[in-house]
């Protein structure tokens, strides 16, 4: 249980955020998953693929709460940071964004802290080295390094799972 | 492929939040959920005292002493079998167990000592009244409450105790003079040896099994690659170890540290 929980968790995070854009909602979603995956499991109940089922049973429950919230059909399709995406795309994508969210994770602190407050939060370049008492150059190179370090990241994952899946 | 990768990035970014999606934290509330009866991986078995069948033939009052007896000194053992393990322990101490570590206690009512193999990570409940001790066989450590983790794994011929924070008494056996360890101390008890010998060499990532992240910090990619070798038990090759490297990397995924590691610093690795 613990191997499964330790290659799926991330990607079922990424996968369920699709649907509901908010981290803490979507940890509870997956953990509620697992849960329900191991009570189904102590009960002796065969599971074939336990990513199969933990994928289904999150889209299952992000529809739900969707639909608690009374959002009508266009509104419980997953999307993007640029519209709507269709589910297989999103179960796809979840594996390779894991492995973003990690990168990102572990981009040296003061990188990170840039990247974030430029791509994330909306900052000026200006405004970033004002607020971090540095100068603008720095912030475009630090920027420029992060943005680097994730697209040759991804750029190796995506070529990764494609070798795979050849 | 260059936009689909923006669109990935985007979309991370625009969620991002420091610490969340903790695959460790997740598992841990899992555990804690689920566990502690069910999971496989754990096995808490009570080993009874033996006792002579000729005192069970006593009076009734003696009969029921003896049962209560009996249940106080009831051994309650803790096997990691398959997985590293985290339970709590009857005071709230915190334990974590690596891989084919033990830990058994007896009761926990008048003082807190608990016997160990293996590697075990301590986040003692502060009680002034009860220290906790622990023993290996060949070492022995007193702590009122702190962090503090333990390695005395058979193959090490040695016994290795590291301090997260709070003090720790550290000797060969509860009627020896020991050393007494801060926060941020390592120190060494060699086979043999009466007092133990402190560690001089930076230990920042001893404890990376438990918190499921290692840190490095201006540290040359010799000693990165060295920490990484122990840690997941395999070798590297590597184009430059001269480099330096500072930040901190989840321990779930090798491939992914290694990537990150070849593109900050332009080398080239390889897993032998």
């Amino acid at each position: 249980m613990e191997s499964t929980f330790r290659y799926n968790y991330r990607p079922l995070c990424l996968y369920a955020l699709h649907y509901l854009n908010d981290p803490d909602a979507v940890e509870d979603v997956v953990q509620e998953c697992f849960a329900a995956l191991w009570e189904k499991i102590c009960s002796g109940a065969e599971v074939a693929n336990r990513r199969a089922y933990l994928y289904r049973a999150v889209r299952n429950r992000c529809l739900d709460r969707l639909r608690q919230k009374g959002l009508q059909t266009e509104e419980l399709k997953p999307q993007d940071a640029y519209g709507i995406i269709d589910d297989d795309d999103a179960q796809e994508r979840s594996q390779i964004e894991a492995r973003l969210w990690t990168a990102i994770d572990s981009l040296p602190e003061k990188c990170r802290e840039v990247f974030l407050l430029s791509k994330r939060d909306g900052l000026k370049y200006e405004e970033i080295a004002t607020e971090l008492g540095i100068s603008e150059n720095t912030v475009r190179n630090q920027i420029s390094k992060a943005l680097r370090i994730l697209k040759e990241g991804a750029d190796r994952i995506y070529s990764f799972f494609m070798s795979f899946f050849a | 492929m260059s936009e689909y990768g923006d669109r990935h990035i985007d979309f991370v970014t625009r969620h991002y939040k420091a610490g969340a999606f903790d695959t460790q934290k997740a598992i841990d509330r899992f555990n804690a959920r689920y566990g502690a009866d069910k999971d496989a991986s754990r096995k808490v078995r009570r080993l009874r005292w033996r006792r002579s069948v000729a005192v069970a033939a006593a009076v009734a009052l003696l009969l029921g002493l003896f049962l209560y007896d009996n249940q106080r000194n009831a051994w309650t053992e803790i096997l990691a079998d398959g997985a590293k393990t985290v339970c709590l322990l009857p005071d709230s101490t915190q334990v974590t167990l690596a891989d084919g570590a033990t830990l058994r206690y007896r009761n926990f009512d008048t003082d807190r000592k608990v016997e160990m193999t293996g590697k075990i990570y301590f986040d003692v409940a502060r009680d002034e009244s009860r220290p906790f001790e622990v023993s290996t066989g060949n070492a022995y450590i007193k702590v009122l409450g702190t962090r503090f983790q333990v390695d005395a794994s058979a193959s090490r011929k040695s016994v290795t105790v590291y301090v997260e924070s709070g003090k720790v008494l550290f000797a060969r056996d509860a009627a020896e003079e020991g050393t007494v360890l801060e926060k941020g101390m390592g120190a060494t008890l060699p086979d043999g040896k009466q007092t133990p010998v402190l560690d001089t060499q930076d230990k920042l990532n001893s404890l990376a099994w438990q918190r499921g992240t290692f840190v490095f910090n201006d540290t040359s990619l010799k000693d990165v690659l060295k920490t990484l070798s122990e840690h997941y038990k395999i070798s590297f090759v590597c184009t430059d170890l001269s480099k330096r490297l500072s930040g901190e990397f989840s321990t779930d995924d090798l491939d992914m540290i290694i990537t990150l590691i070849e593109s900050a610093l332009d080398v080239n690795i390889m897993k032998m």
